[in-house]
């Protein structure tokens, strides 16, 4: 190799290197759901988003705490809340122990008549007064009467207590050692919510790092383990494991191929030549999303890889034609009618992307037009001037399939093609997923872990929930009183569980002025109480301070939201559900658990026929979302086929169009029926998949179609399309032995479509002069 | 004030002349016994409450630090002690949860009180109280008064009163003038 050429390959690739290495620094990569989503969403869309991504369920990280005997874990368990509960990353952490410090015990007593549920109206009767100061007599000789007996004389029908219960009794789990333990008592269960939300990927590794150290410090050698799971551990432990296998994966994929185009091509040199077309692809195709969008998205950037892959056969096709007498410029022109025509035709298929509502689809269609287009430049101008002058050893090329061969397989592959279409035309299969749940990568001892820990709990079912929206907090507290009351009926025919709203923290202004008004005056439950304790050994005056709290509580301010922040239990609890959003306006939550009848509860919360309140399936909720945004993206698709289709029809002769076209289709068809058939329904990343493997489809045909060159032209032809192929396939079936679904997808789909395509090309578009 | 007072004159007897019972002894005696069953019956006197209120039930107590309060009458609640936490059981109305952090301070600094002489375990309990013990002819008396401040401010202190290494009686004093004295029949 001459001096000069060495110098331009080294130039060139240090420059590509530098400019990746840059623009992967300053572009800003945004991790979130928003990707699939349309650019305007419906307000129930949008307030399911925001619970998911937001949303209090999106910071619930449930601690098991297992390995050492019950007194011990039990022990750990107070001292890993108390450590925990100091720190700001989390809004409350809590094992079941008393939550209530004595300040905030003495303000719930101090308003038991203004929150929680509203009060039973015959409370203060004489027959009712009369039967709590039995009970609470009899609860006196008990020995936890003892702890209580201080608070008798102010709260005599027990209210305050029964208040701290229905807020702990959301849920029932079971207690030992005096916190929540598993019912085989081997693990203490702790319930954490990060002040971090669940797209703050940053908080949330931070907040997760932070219990794993307390922990550590805490547990010493006591041999205890400890264990997370739910949504901000499912998230994380997904990015990280496919972090590590598309790592693995890379590294591994990588050197086979470099392998196999070193023993093919038998040069390094053109190893570093070939990735300057996709490098140049990835570098403009992530300026142009980030100048366009402002930020890149991770699955854009990630699908835009993919889609560019195609970029990395153009090099190959110039390279496998190189000999000693024709220079790299002279073979440019010898190919480049197929070679423009591969990269327009893949450029106008991404074109109409590019308009979509979408802003996760029209990134990608920037991404991907521009990318190619770039790598086209690259292979038109750089690869030539870098490889001017370069000899190389001698590539030889490979015989075409007899025309005779070929024909033998043409007709059955067309035959297939035509039932595949007419099979999945007629439904007999499902073809598409929107679930993209189902793509989760957990590890199977986390999920049933997570499935064991909220059962133990009988924690609500964080998938479906009502949400309010209004002006003021008040707004949206008297709704959701309004919504309760529908929810207490709901309750009593069996169709939820249970729900928790924020009324049962702090009812409205409005509520809580009722209720001051039912109170009774002082000089009436003075009578009450003096007729109800006769005959009870109480002394005279035990409940003046009783008369004295109901007194002050009738003239009393009502309670807001701000009064109750402070407070332990019910003022972390109010601030999950109740919040005041960015855009100014109030969203109160209501969580519902235990769902019988979805349809139905979904028709009660609808029947009240107020715009406000909404009825949220998160989980059909985002499905919609996918399935919007699939059907969007195959109409863009669909046009851009078109599209191909007329460039074809113009720029080829009717006849080899045709044949261009058949085969495409052939190879998209037989792809997807196969996955069809395998059991997999194609999720967003198996058509981003596709869509790879339409770009290489039409790349083999045009090249293997194109008539104009001579013999040893076809053998080069042949040659290089088996390189590419193989290098194609190689990098993708390393894919298919993933643990991660999407990657299992991803690869599944190009190894099979990359050799369809490779196979259909073959037999269907030989080149004119051969036929 | 009364207690400082009443301290005072105890902790002189305790380092009167040498008696035939140590506080030492007594305690290493009860540390041999890996079992005990006994059953108790309790007078309780609440400040508002114009009769003493009556109840009954059993101890059950294995080495070193198990200690079962099940309440027979009037109403079944079992309280169990284990290596310094307490879970309520039964059901009661605190079944299965606690009531609040002040009821765990005074609940468990009375079992706390109890498992320390139980186990015999005199450095837990200096650990957790100020010790005052008086005998006469092996009749003895243990005052252990609470350190942690807020655990003072609801529990004066537990008098457990006994003869050799048996406990005959246990006198829990609420701060708030509230007592409740068990009587205790050990079984053999």
């Amino acid at each position: 190799m001459k001096l000069r050429t060495a110098l331009r390959i080294a130039l060139v690739a240090a420059v590509l290197a530098g400019l990746t290495f840059l623009t992967f620094r300053s572009i800003h990569i945004s991790r979130d759901l928003s990707f699939f989503q349309p650019g305007a969403l419906s307000e129930t869309s949008e307030l399911a988003v925001e619970q998911v991504r937001r949303g209090p369920a999106s910071r619930l990280i449930l601690i098991a705490l297992e390995g050492a005997p019950p007194p011990e874990l039990a022990e750990l368990s107070k001292a890993l809340v108390e450590s925990l509960n100091k720190s700001s990353a989390f809004l409350r952490v809590a094992n079941g122990a008393a939550e209530l410090d004595e300040g905030s015990l003495d303000f719930v007593l101090r308003n038991r008549y203004l929150l929680g549920p509203a009060p039973d109206p015959q409370e203060f009767s004489t027959a009712s007064l009369r039967r709590s100061l039995e009970k609470a007599l009899a609860d006196l000789g008990t020995f936890s009467g003892l702890a209580t007996a201080d608070l008798l004389p102010r709260d005599p029908t027990g209210r305050t207590l029964a208040l701290v219960e229905a807020w702990q009794g959301a849920f029932h789990p079971h207690f030992r050692h005096g916190v929540w333990f598993s019912r085989d008592d081997a693990t203490a269960i702790i319930v954490a919510e990060t002040s971090a939300t669940g797209d703050d990927e940053a908080g949330q590794t931070a907040a997760q790092a932070e219990i794993g150290a307390a922990f550590q410090q805490l547990a010493g050698r006591s041999g205890a383990r400890i264990s997370m799971t739910g949504p901000p551990v499912f998230s994380r432990s997904i990015s990280q494991s496919i972090q590590r296998e598309a790592y693995l994966i890379g590294a591994g994929s990588s050197l086979a191929v470099l392998l196999l185009l070193y023993i093919t091509l038998r040069s390094p040199t053109l190893l570093i030549v070939i990735a300057f077309p996709a490098a140049a692809a990835s570098i403009v195709g992530a300026i142009a999303v980030q100048l366009l969008f402002g930020s890149v998205h991770g699955i854009a950037l990630t699908f835009g890889m993919t889609l560019i892959g195609v970029t990395s056969d153009y090099p190959v096709h110039l390279i496998a034609h190189l000999r000693q007498d024709r220079s790299s410029w002279s073979v440019l022109r010898s190919i480049a009618a197929p070679l423009l025509l591969s990269g327009a035709t893949a450029v106008v298929a991404f074109m109409p992307m590019t308009l979509s509502s979408f802003p996760g689809l029209a990134q990608l269609g920037v991404f991907a037009v521009t990318g190619i287009a770039a790598a086209m430049a690259a292979t038109w101008f750089l690869v030539p001037w870098a490889l001017d002058g370069f000899v190389p050893r001698g590539i030889g090329g490979l015989p075409p399939i007899p025309a005779r061969t070929a024909r033998w397989i043409r007709w059955p592959l067309v035959a297939f093609a035509a039932i595949s279409a007419a099979w999945l035309l007629s439904g007999g299969a499902t073809l598409f997923s929107d679930d993209l749940s189902r793509l989760n990568p957990l590890p199977r001892d986390l999920l049933d872990l997570d499935i064991r820990l909220r059962g133990e709990l009988s924690a609500p079912d964080v998938r479906r929930l009502a949400a309010v929206t209004g002006d003021s907090a008040q707004a949206v507290l008297e709704k959701s009183e309004r919504l309760s009351q529908q929810l207490e009926q709901a309750v009593g025919d069996g169709i939820i569980g249970s729900y928790d709203s924020p009324s049962r923290y702090l009812p409205s202004i409005a509520a809580q002025r009722a209720r001051q008004q039912a109170l009774p005056d002082g000089v009436t439950l003075l009578m009450s109480l003096d007729n109800a304790r006769e005959g009870l050994p109480f002394e005279l005056h035990t409940f003046d301070p009783f008369i004295r709290d109901i007194v002050a509580t009738k003239t009393q301010q009502p309670l807001t939201p701000e009064d109750l922040a402070r407070i332990p239990l019910i003022g972390d609890r109010l601030q999950s559900l109740l919040s005041h959003r960015t855009d100014g306006s109030w969203l109160a939550l209501t969580l519902l658990g235990a769902v019988q009848d979805p349809a139905k509860i979904a028709d009660t919360i609808g029947g009240i026929g107020d715009p406000a309140v909404h009825y949220l399936d998160l989980q059909a909720e985002s499905m919609q979302i996918i399935a919007s945004y699939r059907k969007e993206a195959l109409r863009w698709l669909a046009g851009g086929l078109l599209a191909v289709i007329l460039l074809l029809m113009l720029c080829l002769k009717f006849r080899r169009a045709i044949r261009v076209i058949l085969s495409l289709g052939i190879s998209l068809l037989l792809t997807v029926a196969i996955l069809a058939l395998l059991g997999t329904a194609l999720t967003p990343f198996h058509i981003a998949a596709l869509l790879l493997v339409a770009g290489i489809g039409l790349d083999y045909a045009l090249f293997m179609s194109h008539d104009s060159a001579g013999d040893h032209d076809q053998r080069q032809v042949m040659k290089s399309l088996l390189i590419c192929a193989a290098t194609t396939i190689l990098a993708f079936c390393f894919m298919i032995f993933s643990t991660a679904p999407i990657l299992q997808g991803i690869g599944l789909t190009v190894s099979i479509g990359v050799t369809l395509s490779l196979l259909s090309a073959m037999v269907v578009c030989p080149a004119a002069g051969r036929t | 004030m009364k207690h400082a007072v009443a301290m005072a004159v105890l902790t002189t007897f305790a380092s009167g002349p040498a008696s035939s019972c140590e506080l030492s002894e007594i305690l290493n005696a009860r540390a041999a016994i890996a079992e005990s069953d006994a059953a108790y019956a309790e007078q309780r006197h609440v400040h508002y409450v114009t009769e003493p209120i009556l109840a009954a039930g059993r101890l059950r107590y294995r080495s070193p630090d198990h200690l079962e309060m099940i309440v027979e009458q009037p109403k079944p609640e079992t309280f169990i002690y284990q290596d310094g936490v307490l879970s309520i059981e039964g059901d009661a109305a605190a079944s299965g949860r606690d009531i609040s952090v002040e009821s765990h301070i005074l609940l468990s600094t009375l079992f706390s009180a109890l498992v320390g002489t139980l186990s015999g375990d005199e450095a837990k309990l200096r650990g957790k109280f100020d010790l005052f013990f008086t005998d006469s002819d092996c009749a003895w008396q243990l005052t252990l008064v609470p350190k942690a401040e807020r655990a003072r401010g609801k529990v004066d202190g537990v008098d457990l009163k006994g003869t050799k290494e048996r406990i005959e009686q246990i006198v829990l004093k609420l701060s708030n003038g509230d007592r409740s004295v068990l009587s205790i029949r050990e079984n053999e």
